[in-house]
């Protein structure tokens, strides 16, 4: 990776490692660079104040966590983004979009692409398009799964979901990037938020959410520090989801303590998966893709 | 009845070879309403075009009616993104109307998206107004007003019978009017609501003239342009309204209908 000399990767670096893991050749990297420009947001500031038309660029999160909320009011969080998460390929493609607010959650970096050359890019290399298709399922199938949950279930399963939803996508962006700036490993995750913004991204209350989070904590399924939510044992989170996703009849209206119930038994197995084969295998869009 | 979805795979630049082949091997399903389409058939193995007719995503649970959560409309694809096989164990797919559907197996369907470069793009394009879609209804169903989330449900199903209406040629919608075939507790289920409240911004959009309502049949003409109009609004600004009351709703809607008729 290439860096500068006090250790910080320089905007050609970037580049190459976001084009790099989309298909591109470095040199077609190192070309599209000198077109990019970096933004770089602090903790709550956002987008719009720091460029003027957003809507001229494509952008790519290179770290950090990104908020996207609707346009009036404070703390209506929608979704997030996190690194190698691409946004703006909707206005980009000329199809309508919503003017959304991009407020970073943390310290954010973000390489901004100008929107005539995300366009040639789409119609001249396959590799890329591929990838952007890729990264938008990803992001589309956590959305619809989300709002599901949302819709349908009990305050409780509403926060385990959205603290695994989160876990996921940040866990995600580690298979596209070397670099990591939040703490994360295979199988536990940093989530740089408070309850209060988790609170919101689980449409339950502040009060709820640390109650749930305090019990977690007791069965050492989550850590606890200012502003950050660790989640532990990731692996027995996705046993219990991954069950609960091939139910016919899915459970929206488990209680906290049934939740917990479950990831215990989950770790459980897990120490034992030799004997019981639970069948999960991490889940891969690209072998999905390429499948023939 | 192979000639839209042939159109469709032109537009998205599929080459010819493909295009033989696609047509080769479509299978044509028949669907009531209410039929499940994975139990209708495998699903997962092959690509779903909509030829005719409604579909809805639901979360998968017993109880059909409360848990809808979009609709697809004729001349879209179902299952277009091979990377979200996955989505499968969460929802299906359900009939609202009879619906004619066209299947090509996946198999058919990865091999051109691998070879065939131009068709890739397309359908990336393609798909990014559902991802769009998907954006604002996220965004609407957890911050608007019950009004607020009828009246762009509305206008977006105006929207897309209008995309749909312009795609295929006039005929098949008379030209100020779209008539959304959907009944009352599915479109309330989506939008979040219950019936009754829905039935009654329906009842008060009919008295101002916005919308025709025929009962019995569930089925209610929209006037296109008003609508269009008021989906345009939103795009442009933003906004998402959580307090809007019904009355504030007509009110809205009368003052985007008087300026379309003064401008």
């Amino acid at each position: 990776m290439r860096k500068t000399k006090d250790g910080y990767v320089d905007k050609d670096g970037m580049c190459l490692e976001i084009f790099a893991r989309s298909g591109l050749h470095d040199k077609d990297g190192i070309s599209l660079s000198r077109q990019a420009s970096v933004i770089y947001l602090f903790k709550n500031q956002s987008l719009a104040d720091v460029i003027e038309d957003v809507e001229s660029n494509v952008y790519c999160i290179y770290s950090g966590l990104l908020s996207v909320n609707i346009r009036e009011g404070e703390g209506r969080e929608l979704y997030y983004l996190s690194k190698g998460s691409w946004f703006g390929e909707d206005w980009a493609m000329q199809q309508p979009s919503i003017p959304f607010r991009y407020i970073a959650t943390r310290q954010c970096t973000l390489v901004a692409l100008k929107t005539n050359e995300f366009r040639n890019l789409i119609n001249n290399n396959a590799k890329f398009v591929r990838y952007m298709w890729e990264v938008s399922a990803i992001w589309s199938w956590r959305a619809i799964e989300m709002s599901i949950v949302l819709k349908h279930s009990e305050a409780d399963f509403r926060i385990f979901f959205g603290l695994f939803n989160l876990a996921e996508l940040i866990n995600s962006s580690n298979q596209y990037q070397e670099t990591s700036d939040l703490q994360c490993d295979s199988n536990s995750v940093d989530l740089p938020l408070t309850h209060a913004q988790l609170a919101r991204y689980c449409r339950a209350s502040r009060a709820r959410t640390t109650s749930l989070l305090g019990q977690l904590r007791k069965e050492g399924l989550v850590d606890l520090s200012y502003g950050v939510v660790t989640i532990l044992n990731l692996s027995a989170w996705r046993i219990v989801l991954h069950t609960w996703r091939n139910q016919d009849n899915p459970w929206y209206k488990l209680s906290g303590e049934e939740l917990i119930k479950l990831l215990r038994i989950s770790m459980l197995r897990q120490m034992n998966s030799d004997v019981v084969n639970w069948g999960y295998q991490p889940f891969s869009f690209s072998a999905r893709f390429h499948q023939t | 009845m192979i000639r839209n979805f042939i159109a469709l795979l032109q537009h998205l630049g599929l080459n010819q070879v493909g295009i033989e082949e696609f047509a080769r091997v479509a299978v044509f399903r028949h669907l009531r309403p209410g039929d499940m389409v994975s139990k209708k058939m495998e699903s997962p193995n092959y690509l779903i075009y909509i030829d005719a007719g409604f579909v809805a995503l639901r979360s998968q649970k017993k109880n059909a009616s409360d848990n809808i959560y979009s609709f697809y409309t004729a001349d879209t694809f179902v299952n277009e993104n091979p990377a979200l096989e996955h989505i499968r164990q969460v929802v299906d797919f359900i009939a609202i109307t009879n619906c004619t559907l066209v299947l090509v197996p996946l198999l058919v369907y990865r091999k051109y998206l691998n070879i065939d470069d131009r068709f890739v793009a397309g359908m990336y394009g393609f798909t990014i107004q559902r991802s769009n879609r998907l954006k604002l209804a996220a965004a609407i169903l957890r911050h608007g007003s019950p009004t607020f989330r009828i009246i762009v449900a509305m206008a977006h199903h105006a929207m897309v019978l209008n995309n749909e209406s312009e795609r295929r040629g006039a005929d098949t919608l008379s030209n100020n009017s779209a008539f959304l075939n959907i009944s009352h507790s599915l479109m309330s289920s989506m939008v979040g609501v219950s019936r009754g409240v829905f039935y009654q911004h329906l009842k008060a959009f009919a008295d101002a003239g916005y919308i025709n309502l025929e009962y019995k049949k569930m089925i209610f003409g929209v006037h296109r342009p008003l609508w269009l109009n008021v989906l345009r609004q939103i795009y442009d600004s933003g906004r998402i309204d959580k307090s809007m009351t019904l009355m504030e709703g007509v009110d809205w809607l009368g003052m985007t209908f008087r300026k379309l008729n003064a401008g």
